[in-house]
């Protein structure tokens, strides 16, 4: 015989943020890179950042770091990047 | 974090389901389409059973008010849903205050349950239950607290777990990259026993006064440390001091962190005797729990809020955790000359809170 249950896993709170647009064409965009602090993090966001410039002809404005990768950017560090980048460049893995 | 769609998507869930038979085998068939549950069988979460568990939680609340939000899904977890996943878990009618209070604290952000759950460390909340609860909900303090054996510990932990991987999106893979995971993300929760315990309760050493409570701490496995002959504080002491100062866990490249050093009661009864105080075993691990500078330095390229470290000589012992007031001291257990130690996921801090409905 069926039964009725109660889902377990209920409503979600805040509305999901819409991601932005693809920038489209990178050449002359503004690039940041965003450091979350992992081991090699910078080394990798600089190499790819290299690439960019050279073969997309982006243009690197700013490196930045997070006080760590265990928390959220810091809200002015966010205000910061959104001011003076077109794109920004960040990673998350070990 | 899950897609946005996802998101979207799930925000429109149903509140109730359709199950076929009220068998076990329905049940995980249907949860396994969904991507819920932890694996193991469930009770089904009939309206009866639910309203049931709310019955006994005793006071008059509402039981769709919004309780916290659970990151990384942003899930809203309400008395309601928290009764839900307590009786898919099984546990016994009345555990719902303990369960609701655990919840709050695990939305206290101080405790980080984004970064808890979305980490590739296989760090799991570990509930400590506290006070009068222990006793009238029926959970174990005593031999054998961390399990297996007793349902009102092992059903609490796993309803924890329940928690996160539904309301708060846990699931590995999407919300949860832990690497290896751990046998605690299964169920996690013990006891105080502070009837064995020579110090005050654990909660009235962070400030709290209530009968009951609950702490949620964010950490690894317990480390087990053995002393069965040492008549003296020191030499049990500088067993817990060695497993704290490993540079495997994240308490070693992260400063701030705590550890949870949970003392068996004859462990506790021979430092006690000696005329230690709580605080004393703090300040000894503080002091005790130490490395060369140059092993951190060795060790680690990124070291979290250590600054200080850079002042310090290659030869020169550093703590492993920059406050006597990051070691967390305990008693749990029974019989026996063992004791543990649990170390931090390191970015989080343990959160006590009375047990309300």
């Amino acid at each position: 015989m069926s039964v009725r249950i109660l889902s377990p896993a209920g409503a979600v709170g805040t509305a999901p943020v819409t991601r932005a647009a693809s920038p489209g064409v990178l050449a002359g965009r503004r690039l940041a890179l965003l450091d979350n602090g992992k081991p090699g993090a910078a080394r990798l966001l600089s190499r790819v950042a290299e690439r960019l410039a050279e073969r997309a002809a982006v243009v690197l404005v700013g490196q930045h770091r997070k006080r760590t990768a265990a928390t959220p950017c810091e809200d002015a560090l966010v205000a910061a990047l959104a001011a003076e980048a077109d794109l920004v460049l960040t990673g998350t893995a070990d | 974090m899950s897609d946005p769609r996802e998101l979207e998507a799930q925000h429109l869930e149903p509140q109730e389901l359709e199950l076929a038979s009220e068998s076990p085998e329905a049940l995980q068939a249907l949860f396994e389409s969904r991507g819920w549950g932890d694996g193991l069988p469930m009770v089904a979460p009939t309206k009866e059973r639910v309203d049931a568990m709310l019955a006994a939680g005793g006071a008059s609340v509402d039981p769709d008010e919004v309780i916290a939000t659970l990151e990384p899904r942003l899930g809203e977890a309400t008395r309601r849903l928290v009764a839900v996943n307590a009786v898919l878990a099984g546990c016994p009618n009345g555990v719902l205050p303990v369960l609701v209070s655990a919840v709050r604290a695990l939305a206290r952000p101080e405790l980080n349950l984004r970064g808890v759950n979305a980490t590739t460390h296989p760090v799991a909340p570990l509930l400590v239950v506290h006070g009068a609860a222990v006793r009238e909900q029926g959970f174990n303090p005593g031999l054998g607290t961390f399990g297996p054996g007793n349902r009102a510990n092992a059903s609490v932990g796993r309803a924890i777990r329940l928690l996160l991987l539904h309301v708060a999106g846990a699931r590995p893979g999407d919300g949860d990259a832990s690497t290896q995971g751990q046998p605690s993300k299964y169920a996690y929760c013990i006891a105080e026993n502070e009837s064995a315990s020579p110090w005050p309760g654990y909660p009235r050493s962070v400030g709290c006064e209530a009968d009951s409570a609950v702490t949620i701490h964010c950490g690894e496995n317990p480390h087990n440390f053995h002393d069965m002959e040492s008549q003296a504080p020191a030499p049990i002491l500088e067993k817990a001091a060695s497993v704290m100062a490993t540079l495997g866990s994240n308490n070693a490249p992260v400063s701030s962190a705590e550890f949870f050093v949970v003392l068996g009661p004859e462990h506790a009864a021979t430092i006690a005797d000696a005329g230690w105080t709580r605080r004393d075993i703090q300040s000894f691990l503080y002091e005790r729990a130490r490395l060369p500078a140059r092993s951190f330095r060795r060790a680690f390229e990124v070291v979290q809020l250590r600054p200080w470290i850079d002042a310090l000589s290659d030869d020169d012992l550093a703590p492993i955790t920059d406050h006597p007031d990051n070691v967390r001291v305990l008693v749990a257990g029974g019989a026996g000359k063992h004791s543990c130690v649990i170390p931090s996921w390191g970015m989080t801090r343990s959160v006590t809170l009375p047990v309300e409905p």
